[in-house]
């Protein structure tokens, strides 16, 4: 469960997409945090998205085949 | 089922932009405007909204939309902490959202469409069914205070500037500010920006005095636009002024002609000295018409006592950066110009 | 010496930019000068005679901003300008320029050691935000809502696949690490676990552990379909492995609405294999069916609440109905209902927390009958019209009907605001019960918005000889933002009856309305 032990009890390195609303409270409790200033991919067409994740899919997949698990976030 | 604020997650999403802006979604993305009420309208505000287009989006703030009417006027668009005001409409955006995130931009057509203020295009809705009209209150409620106890009054609105304001632009000379002392400053520790401007507030408050319209416009031409802020500091130590002495010289029916000739000649040299903003703010000051907090706090100090002067005081010190600091500088000024005036007639209450 | 005058034409910044503009320029070492204005005549003649006016500030007019800057050197100049840029394109409103970056990939590349990932986008992207962010090994929390069960299915599945958290979709609170995601109480650290699947559940029960003078290790937010056929329980599943692995949990607390059957014995199974002790609150359950499968169980909030703490310190835990004594309470009864004309007699509850909502329903059906509501317990009692009341009736303000392109009712009031005088308007009205959520992302100050509408309601109920009951909780700790102490003291000044939980402020309604009636099968 090594992934797991990066989060709990340790600093929390927040990476947000989306509403900014979030931000300064976690800032405030003393997260770090970068925010992703988020627009719809593919201009915002759902059928071209649908495309997009298919590829993005078939690549993914062969990468995983060969090679090992991506190397975990510690 | 989840119990969990749907109705935020309805609010994101982004604007839909003709196709032109290149660089954003483009409007085939689901979007649903932001609905809003309005629950005041400042009655300047209300006369710019019976046509049907209001005009467009001059500038977006976190609290504040400001949006250039057709008149060449400006108009805005706020959430409810920003308060009342003759040129605000005041809205229920939730006090954590920022107008900036809602998708409005400069430029983006305003109309008035059935009831509703209609800001870009499926932006933000805002309804003004259910909103009053707000007039700046001008009557002071409550009985007058006894000369000594408005002095204490201003003494704690002095002492509430030194705690809590923002000293850093021209209102650390209100730590210094005693009859007649305006001159001895020079000597002190002063910041370039209330270096240069005190010859010219100290030259002001004696030609105001002395009620030389000439002079007073001199000098207030040397004041007007000065200092840092998007409502130059200068501006906003000349609308607590005007503010002051308009509401105070109304209530206590004196000196009203002085007074009124007084705010013309600091209007009469405003004009493409300053920015827009400052500009339609100092011209409903002369008329003695500021938002909310600011007629509180001038109420209070002649009718009120010291704690309720203190909360009053810290409302205006909250307005912007250090505008409120310097508005309350003003407001000193300008009632205490008065106080010494009706002291040095006699006159009783 | 040099100097670089920088103008940018018709740009407006809040005081606070400018502000910072200018002080940060200033610090920056090398900088003799930095003067951030408005062009105003009076602005450049100042910045003219401290020699900080070129030919381009000059033509200038007023509605255009100037930055002036005097360095020692080109170098030192370099700096301060990039700096001053920094600061005044994160804080551009009127146009959009590069500065965040846009995509997850260019997050990372600014912080490679991110943990986790927050994600509030529309329904139709959350799913391929979530995936890449699972793919990169990094937790997820998701608020955004409207996506399909299945979406949320293949999500959990390789969350669970890859060790990983997926808060959500539509979790709208969780705490780790004390720091609370989305909206949520500041509560103190401790060593109670709680996964849960309700988002004002979780803050209920948090705040009352908090109350109690314990803490919470984690709190964990699985969304709420969660529990859904579909997907199976899975983020609870995980939740409980997790919290039984961390070292600073020693007793765990599961929030939710019963799950269907099938997916009720998976959890409970999970909680079985569990070596913590483990309180199962599913609200309105069936207590006596899961205390027999050896479990301590919870049918409200309060009860889950206080069963894990007791659970913790090893003492012997009962339901409460109420924590104030039988003498305090009786006299308030008598108060609020001797006033009560005759026709008054039905509850209204008006809720922005859709599972508090809930619990007053389960709560109410065996005190006073069957609820009406938008959200009923049986279909039979749902609202032919959400917006007018029928008999007792108790409505979440936050489902869709009412939420829709607004802002939720627990940081905007207005709608509410408008039902508690139409309420009171209706001679059959007898009691309102409220809630009242504090903490993070909530409303800043609901006295501002409440009490002059309470104020406004028991008057009109006074106009026409009735008396207006109003009873309600607060959820919050005085850590919150909010002073919890003022709001409670406000509302109680505007003779509002504020009991400490939504769970007794549900009991002290149907008290009231049924001028004590009730007071046997209750209190015995």
């Amino acid at each position: 469960m090594s992934k797991k032990e990066n989060l709990l009890n340790k600093k929390l390195k927040v990476i947000n997409i989306g509403i900014e609303t979030f931000i300064e409270d976690l800032k405030k409790q003393g997260a770090e945090v970068v925010h992703v200033d988020w627009r719809p991919p593919a201009g915002g067409d759902i059928e071209i998205l649908k495309l997009l994740d298919k590829l993005e899919e078939g690549v993914d997949s062969s990468k995983r085949n060969h090679s090992k698990r991506p190397t975990k976030k510690q | 089922m989840q119990s969990q604020p749907n109705g935020i997650k309805s609010q994101i999403r982004k604007t839909s932009r003709s196709n032109d802006d290149t660089d954003f979604c483009c409007s085939t993305m689901v979007t649903s405007p932001l609905h809003l009420e309005a629950t005041s309208v400042g009655s300047t505000a209300a006369r710019s909204l019976e046509q049907d287009r209001v005009g467009q989006v001059h500038s977006v703030f976190t609290r504040v939309v400001n949006v250039l009417t057709s008149g060449n006027r400006l108009i805005s668009v706020v959430g409810a902490d920003v308060g009342n005001g003759p040129i605000n409409i005041v809205t229920n955006l939730p006090q954590s959202t920022s107008m900036a995130s809602i998708g409005i931009r400069k430029n983006d057509e305003v109309l008035n469409v059935d009831g509703s203020i209609v800001l870009g295009r499926n932006v933000l809705i805002i309804s003004t069914k259910n909103a009053k009209e707000w007039k700046p209150q001008r009557i002071f409620r409550g009985n007058l205070l006894a000369i000594q106890k408005i002095r204490d009054n201003l003494m704690t609105m002095k002492e509430v500037t030194c705690a809590y304001g923002c000293i850093g632009g021209l209102a650390q000379l209100i730590e210094y500010v005693e009859e007649g002392h305006l001159d001895k400053l020079a000597g002190q520790e002063l910041n370039s920006f209330a270096q240069r401007t005190l010859p010219h507030l100290s030259v002001l408050m004696k030609t105001i005095r002395a009620g030389d319209y000439q002079d007073i416009k001199r000098n207030a031409q040397e004041l007007v636009g000065l200092g840092p802020g998007l409502t130059p500091s200068a501006d906003d130590v000349l609308l607590g002024l005007m503010a002051s002495l308009t509401l105070i010289s109304e209530n206590l029916n004196i000196f009203e002609d002085l007074v009124s000739e007084v705010n013309k000649s600091i209007i009469s040299c405003i004009q493409d000295r300053t920015t827009l903003i400052s500009q339609e703010f100092l011209m409903h000051a002369a008329a003695g018409e500021v938002n909310e907090p600011i007629v509180a706090l001038i109420e209070k100090a002649l009718t009120a006592r010291p704690n309720e002067v203190e909360e009053a005081t810290k409302h205006v010190l909250a307005i912007g950066e250090a505008s409120g600091t310097d508005m309350v500088l003003g407001i000193f000024l300008g009632s205490k110009l008065l106080l010494d005036e009706v002291s040095c007639i006699g006159k009783r209450f | 010496m040099v100097v670089r005058v920088i103008v940018r034409k018709d740009t407006y910044q809040d005081s606070v930019t400018l502000m910072k503009v200018s002080n940060e320029a200033s610090r920056l070492d090398g900088v003799s000068q930095a003067a951030v204005v408005m062009a105003t005549p009076t602005n450049k003649q100042l910045l003219k005679d401290v020699k900080l006016l070129t030919d381009e500030a000059e033509k200038a007019t007023p509605n255009d901003l100037i930055i002036a800057l005097d360095a020692q050197n080109e170098e030192i100049m370099k700096g301060a300008i990039s700096e001053v840029d920094k600061i005044l394109s994160a804080r551009e409103t009127t146009e959009t320029e590069e500065v965040f970056p846009k995509t997850l990939d260019s997050a990372l590349r600014l912080m490679p050691d991110a943990n986790l990932v927050v994600i509030s986008v529309p329904g139709d992207f959350a799913k391929r935000e979530a995936l890449k962010a699972l793919r990169k090994g990094l937790h997820v929390f998701l608020f955004s809502s409207n996506v399909p069960v299945e979406q949320e299915m293949e999500l959990k599945k390789i969350s669970r696949e890859e060790g990983l958290l997926m808060m959500g979709p539509d979790c709208g609170t969780a705490i780790i690490n004390n720091i609370v995601l989305g909206f949520g109480n500041i509560v103190s650290q401790g060593s109670i676990g709680i996964v849960s699947a309700s988002g004002t559940g979780l803050q209920q029960v948090s705040t009352l552990i908090h109350e109690r003078g314990l803490g919470i290790s984690q709190a964990i937010g699985t969304g709420g379909n969660d529990l859904s056929g579909t997907v199976g329980g899975i983020m609870m599943i995980e939740g409980i492995k997790l919290l039984e692995e961390d070292e600073k949990t020693q007793a765990i607390v599961l929030v939710s609405k019963p799950p269907d059957p099938q997916v009720s014995e998976k959890v409970l199974q999970a909680a079985n294999r569990c070596k913590k002790p483990i309180v199962i609150n599913f609200i309105g359950g069936k207590v006596d069916e899961i205390n027999k499968r050896g479990f301590v169980a919870a049918t409200t909030l309060e009860d889950g609440a206080r069963a894990v703490c007791d659970l913790l310190q090893q003492k012997k835990t009962r339901k409460i109905v109420f924590t104030i004594p039988k003498g305090t309470i009786l006299p308030i009864v008598k108060t609020q209902s001797s006033k009560l004309s005759k026709p008054q007699q039905y509850v209204r509850g008006l809720f922005s927390g859709g599972t508090l909502c809930y619990e007053s329903l389960v709560i109410l059906a065996p005190l006073i009958g069957d609820v009406y509501s938008n959200v009923p317990l049986k279909t039979r009692y749902k609202l032919e019209n959400v917006n007018v009341s029928k008999n007792h009736t108790c409505i979440d303000m936050g489902t869709e009907e009412f939420t829709v392109g607004r802002p939720h009712p627990m940081i905007d009031f207005t709608l509410r605001k408008r039902r508690i005088i139409q309420e009171a308007k209706d001679p059959e009205t007898a009691v309102l019960l409220l809630d009242v959520v504090l903490g993070y992302g909530s409303h800043q100050n609901p006295i501002a918005e409440l009490v002059p509408s309470i104020a406004e309601a028991k008057t009109i109920a006074e106009q026409n000889g009735r008396f207006l009951s109003v009873v309600a909780s607060i959820v919050g700790t005085p850590e919150d933002p909010q002073d919890l102490r003022k709001q409670k003291k406000k509302l109680e000044e505007a003779g509002v009856v504020i009991m400490p939980s939504n769970a007794q402020a549900t009991r002290m309604t149907a008290l009231v309305a049924t001028r004590g009636a009730i007071e046997e099968k209750l209190l015995g």
